[in-house]
């Protein structure tokens, strides 16, 4: 950057797609992948907080008229998933299917993605379970934690995902392969 | 480890790290890095800076052993 700039010059260096150094843009993008995972993971434990909590008050007072869009905001989840979806394009657009590890291998890691899912799911039960006792603790009091009710609630979920995330990886590493083989064609 | 060759190369060439930096499109921190070993540079970087010094990649880049 230079101290006598014209105006067009600052608008250039502002907008335009300058030459970046290498060296920091890769630390730029470490910086950020870091940045990305604690504002996903922490708006992510918001909103199901916020669901949790309106459970909580709903089951506690039935008679009570309550707001359910004071308890989470659609547009949480909604900028939530966008980043997701943006950050999964770009990924896919960078060649992260036919590269990444999944395309590496012949045969599909049976295995190790079960035990990836078994992981997910006791994270989930663990996660659900206790924002549940939180929840719980805020509306009602420490006396009336349903603590076995709340993980038992808590393992429904992470079945449920667990379930999920299993097909998924297969779903994922047949894409990948395919993705691969037709990146490896284009060799030829 | 230290790169003192390309260090040597500059020097030789009498430019300085900005002189260096500017040339390529890095910053002088990023070559100041190099020379001091505590990044290592993409193949296009290490090329252009090859390009600049009038050296090849061997003479700059390759550790022998």
């Amino acid at each position: 950057m230079d101290t006598n700039m014209t105006l067009k010059d600052m608008f250039k260096e502002l907008f335009g797609r300058n030459k970046k150094d290498e060296r920091i843009a890769a630390e730029a993008n470490k910086a950020y992948a870091v940045g990305f995972i604690i504002l996903t993971v922490g708006i992510l434990i918001d909103f199901v907080y916020g669901i949790m909590k309106f459970q909580v008050t709903v089951f506690s007072s039935p008679d009570l008229e309550i707001n359910m869009l004071d308890f989470y905001h659609p547009l949480e989840f909604v900028t939530l998933m966008l980043a997701m979806i943006v950050v999964s394009v770009i990924a896919a657009r960078g060649g992260f299917a036919e590269t990444g590890k999944m395309a590496e291998v012949e045969k599909f890691p049976a295995k190790y993605y079960l035990f990836v899912s078994v992981f997910v799911c006791l994270l989930t039960t663990v996660s659900v379970g206790l924002l549940r006792c939180f929840a719980e603790f805020e509306v009602l009091g420490f006396a009336d934690i349903h603590w076995l009710a709340n993980f038992a609630i808590g393992f429904v979920f992470g079945a449920f995902i667990g379930l999920v995330c299993y097909p998924t990886f297969y779903l994922n590493y047949v894409a990948a392969r395919k993705a691969r083989d037709k990146k490896l064609e284009s060799f030829e | 480890m230290k790169n003192l060759k390309v260090k040597m190369a500059r020097v030789e060439a009498d430019m300085s790290q900005s002189d260096l930096a500017n040339a390529v499109g890095v910053t002088r921190q990023t070559i100041g890095m190099i020379e001091a070993g505590g990044y290592n540079p993409t193949l296009n970087l290490c090329i252009e800076i090859c390009k600049v010094l009038g050296k090849t990649l061997d003479d700059l880049f390759w550790n022998e052993g």
